[in-house]
């Protein structure tokens, strides 16, 4: 599957500078970003609640917090289609990070087993999960002025990615416990192999037209296109940065 | 001013202090989806527990719900709560020829159902400060499960939970207590070996 995505990667690079005409240079790029979610946490039957369903205002209260991050970084090439818009294409390394915490308190009891009537609880500040993938984002970037030195533009982009690794760490509030890591992590299931997300963008290019550029944009709205990309929590919507810089790779002047 | 200051920021302190849910023996209600009042069944020793007197609610508080007592050859599980709007009500069921001397043999009574009008047993009412001993018409008391809990491989408490229900002559009034549930932690603070 890893040779997959990488061949289809290299396709890309390799086919879609044909769409380049002209004068207009394909540019490449260093890109690195972050994004955040609001997220819901998944019903995981080892931990013990600490709260009620319900405060003392009959508002719905949860017992954990949990947070779900996407840090992202990889090179890509951007293609001119017609004057003002653009495709990029390239390989991206992600990684996926989710955790839990306790709501209020500093720590929160986690099942770890059962025998006959005996039942073992373990008392953990937290649970997190990471995962790394290897991708290939697709992205359309439409520029809103000509060329300016400062030019702004809007993008909609996606990416699919293949899971290459995950681990699950539970951070235990006595250290002689972090042997009994392996009684959580056989309860929490793997993410799906696949991941997509997709998301749109503001951003800022500066830089010649045909020079080098440094690309600043906001991530806002960021969506899981794939659902289950964490064990530990669903990711609602979210919002972010990307940083690009580019530089010329074919440009041949008049 | 001053003093005032000093309140609230004293008032701060102690409600910070208390927001802290990361213990045992607070109560924690998640409740049922089909008798939506109640506390649903569970067994993670939440602390609660709930049924319907006279279709009237009979709902652990948030003191502590549960009490064992062992003393002479019998034990006296009681449960205490809040009926309706009549205030605090307790449960006592006696068991009679059944007496563990800590909380951790408890767990003998995994799996047992009690009936409760066996002569045995005696189950008595506690409301508004007077005690009735029932007389007990039908009605089962059952501790589905019974745990010996261990917090980081250290003894903590014993957890009971399953379900009560009953029928009475109070007074010569006819009287029902049903769908009772309960799920609670026994240890140091709430189990008495006399």
């Amino acid at each position: 599957m890893k040779r997959m995505l990488l061949s289809f990667s290299v396709c890309c690079l390799m086919t879609i500078p044909l769409l380049a005409q002209g004068k207009t240079p394909v540019f490449g790029g260093i890109e690195t970003g972050f994004v955040t979610f609001d997220n819901e946490k998944r019903s995981l039957d080892f931990i013990r609640e600490s709260a009620s369903d319900y405060d003392y205002y009959g508002d719905y209260a949860g017992s954990t917090n949990s947070l779900y991050n996407v840090f992202y970084a990889g090179f890509k090439q951007e293609f001119p289609v017609i004057s003002r818009l653009s495709f990029s294409t390239g390989v991206r390394f992600t990684q996926v990070g989710s955790s839990i915490k306790p709501e209020s308190g500093s720590y929160m009891y986690l099942f770890l087993s059962s025998e006959g009537t005996t039942t073992n609880f373990a008392k953990a500040r937290k649970i997190s999960q990471n995962s790394q993938y290897l991708g290939v984002p697709l992205e359309f970037r439409w520029y809103l002025p000509s060329y300016h030195f400062v030019r702004s533009y809007v993008k909609l982009g996606a990416t699919v990615n293949y899971r290459i690794a995950t681990s699950t760490r539970v951070t235990f509030t006595d250290e002689m416990m972090n042997q009994y890591d392996g009684d959580i992590e056989s309860q929490v299931k793997k993410p799906d192999s696949f991941y997509s997300m997709g998301y749109a963008s503001v951003g800022l290019r500066v830089g010649k037209q045909y020079g080098p550029s440094i690309n600043f944009e906001a991530v806002m709205p960021a969506f899981e296109i794939t659902t289950n990309s964490s064990s530990l929590t669903t990711p609602i919507t979210g919002f972010g940065v990307q940083v690009t810089f580019q530089f010329p790779m074919n440009f041949k002047s008049e | 001013m001053k003093k005032n200051f000093l309140l609230i920021v004293s008032a701060v302190l102690l409600t910070s202090g208390c927001s802290s849910s990361d213990n045992l023996e607070d109560s924690v209600y998640v409740y049922d989806e089909e008798y939506t009042d109640l506390p649903a069944y569970t067994e993670w020793g939440y602390n609660t527990f709930g049924a319907y007197y006279d279709r009237n609610l009979f709902i652990s508080s948030d003191a502590t719900p549960a009490k064992v007592l062992s003393k002479g050859g019998k034990t006296v599980f009681s449960l205490q709560g809040t009926y309706d709007i009549y205030g605090s009500m307790t449960v006592k069921f006696v068991l009679d020829g059944y007496s563990p001397a800590k909380y951790a043999d408890l767990v003998s009574l995994n799996d047992s159902t009690i009936d409760l009008a066996n002569p045995k047993c005696k189950v008595c009412l506690l409301l508004n400060g007077i005690e009735d001993t029932l007389n007990i018409l039908n009605g089962q008391l059952y501790i589905k499960r019974a745990q010996h809990l261990l917090v980081n491989k250290e003894s903590v408490e014993a957890i009971l939970s399953g379900y009560f229900q009953f029928q009475m002559l109070n007074d010569g009034t006819p009287s029902t207590i049903s769908h009772g549930r309960f799920d609670v932690g026994i240890g140091y603070d709430n189990f008495y070996k006399l």
